[in-house]
């Protein structure tokens, strides 16, 4: 005998779950069924021993199926789709609680963080184009080459990278492509990940939040290298 | 148009063609290197910091004829010394920040040139002449060793051409330059607190 091959209801498939990850493992669903083939012969693993099986069969190479003890065939192995017990069972995270109906949606609010935090250095600056524009007219160009920015209608310039200028405006803090003003932070802050995945789904652009939960996407691409004929070509277009 | 199609592939491509003899320019070809010079330091000054120098229309095409020459002579080696020294001739205008960044606009590439010629023996002529050169215009030889007798003081008495000097010098590593007197201080008020970061070999080469 080559194999054991055993058969379970299917109201019983959740016990599989226990075995999924033994290696060799096939299953195939068979009307109210299931087959498991893979087990090697002599003695199983506990943990299939104490499967709820309705039948168990010693299968030889000819695919013919015994019962336990017995010297002759009592059944040939079906033809069935057979697929790694592995992908039969599928998991599925446990939940804590049965999910809600949330009946209006819940705003994003930000709330100033507590107590003496240490606030790691800023990531991005939020400043006035004319106010950028001089900056980088006359700053060094070490200071440029790892700052990035992108500028919008209304003449603010949002730079990011570092080191980041000692410069009148909003200062920034970047965690997760979420720009968040610097002393706040999500109320509760656990809704971070929750954010990224709802309003940044691609990851293609970075959240720029306000203090008020307001918040605007800015995509990569809108954001260029900061050297000074970018800045000054910017300024005067727009 | 020998002359205008040098500086279009320099500045297009950064690859250049010269004939192999030495011929005089057309008064045409200079006309058109001229209006090709403009336009690239109308070009240029975007990136310079601060309000760059006007353009010298005599020491940009100045210095585009002698980098011309000088690739000439790094491929003609029949021509001796007297010949290099009637055609490589010095700047004779006004050595002022408008012709240094002028001259500089081709000039910058001198540097390069030295690595053309680094076949040739250092006491070749022309390496002499070309450093020479290259000491007379410390603005397009910020990455490269240079005595340290250079005259500065032009580079100094401009605030565009004086930052730039300084982004060279950090942007080439030259901890040599850097160590100047005259650029110490203005090195060390680029990187301000973030030495440790921008340049990591800047500070332990003035801890030693």
């Amino acid at each position: 005998m080559t194999e054991i091959v055993i058969v379970l209801s299917t109201a019983h498939a959740a016990a599989l779950g226990s075995v999924r990850t033994f290696p060799g493992l096939l299953a195939a669903r068979s009307g109210e069924e299931i087959w498991v083939r893979g087990i090697p012969a002599g003695k199983p693993d506990k943990k299939i021993s104490v499967l709820p099986v309705m039948h168990t069969y010693f299968m030889d190479e000819q695919e013919r199926l015994f019962a336990p003890a017995a010297q002759t065939p009592v059944a040939m192995l079906p033809a069935l789709e057979w697929i790694p017990l592995l992908s039969f069972i599928k998991v599925t995270l446990p939940v804590s609680a049965l999910p809600g109906v949330l009946e209006a949606p819940q705003r994003v609010k930000l709330v100033r963080r507590n107590g003496n935090v240490i606030i790691p250095g800023n990531d991005a600056l939020l400043t006035s184009l004319e106010i950028w524009d001089t900056y980088v007219s006359t700053a060094p160009l070490v200071r440029l080459q790892h700052l990035y920015f992108a500028v919008s209608e209304n003449r603010e310039a949002l730079i990011i990278g570092t080191p980041i200028m000692p410069l009148p405006g909003k200062t920034y803090i970047l965690g997760d492509n979420i720009l968040l003003p610097a002393g706040y932070d999500f109320d509760p802050p656990a809704i971070t990940s929750l954010v990224t995945t709802t309003l940044n789904p691609l990851h293609d652009g970075i959240l720029l939040f306000h203090e008020n939960g307001h918040w605007e996407k800015i995509k990569f691409d809108c954001f260029v290298p900061a050297t000074r004929s970018a800045v000054r070509l910017t300024n005067s277009m727009i | 148009m020998e002359l205008t199609n040098f500086i279009a592939g320099l500045i297009n491509d950064g690859k250049v063609k010269v004939v192999p003899e030495l011929l005089a320019f057309e008064a045409e070809d200079l006309r058109l290197a001229t209006i090709h010079l403009q336009q690239y330091y109308e070009d240029d000054i975007q990136e310079m910091p601060a309000a760059a120098p006007s353009f010298d229309e005599n020491a940009a095409l100045w210095a585009a004829r002698y980098l011309y020459t000088a690739v000439q002579f790094i491929l003609l080696r029949n021509l001796d010394e007297t010949t290099m020294q009637e055609h490589l001739l010095p700047y004779s205008g006004e050595l002022t920040p408008a012709a240094m960044y002028s001259a500089d606009l081709t000039l910058r590439y001198l540097p390069d040139l030295f690595d053309l010629a680094k076949g040739l023996s250092p006491n070749d002529p022309l390496v002499k002449l070309m450093k020479e050169t290259a000491q007379l215009w410390p603005f397009s030889s910020a990455g490269i060793p240079m005595s340290e007798n250079t005259d500065l003081s032009v580079i100094f008495s401009h605030a565009s051409l004086k930052q730039a000097y300084i982004d060279r010098i950090i942007t080439a590593r030259n901890l040599h330059k850097c160590q100047q007197p005259d650029c110490y201080p203005l090195v060390l008020e680029a990187l301000g607190a973030y030495a440790a970061d921008l340049w990591p070999q800047f500070e332990p080469s003035f801890n030693d």
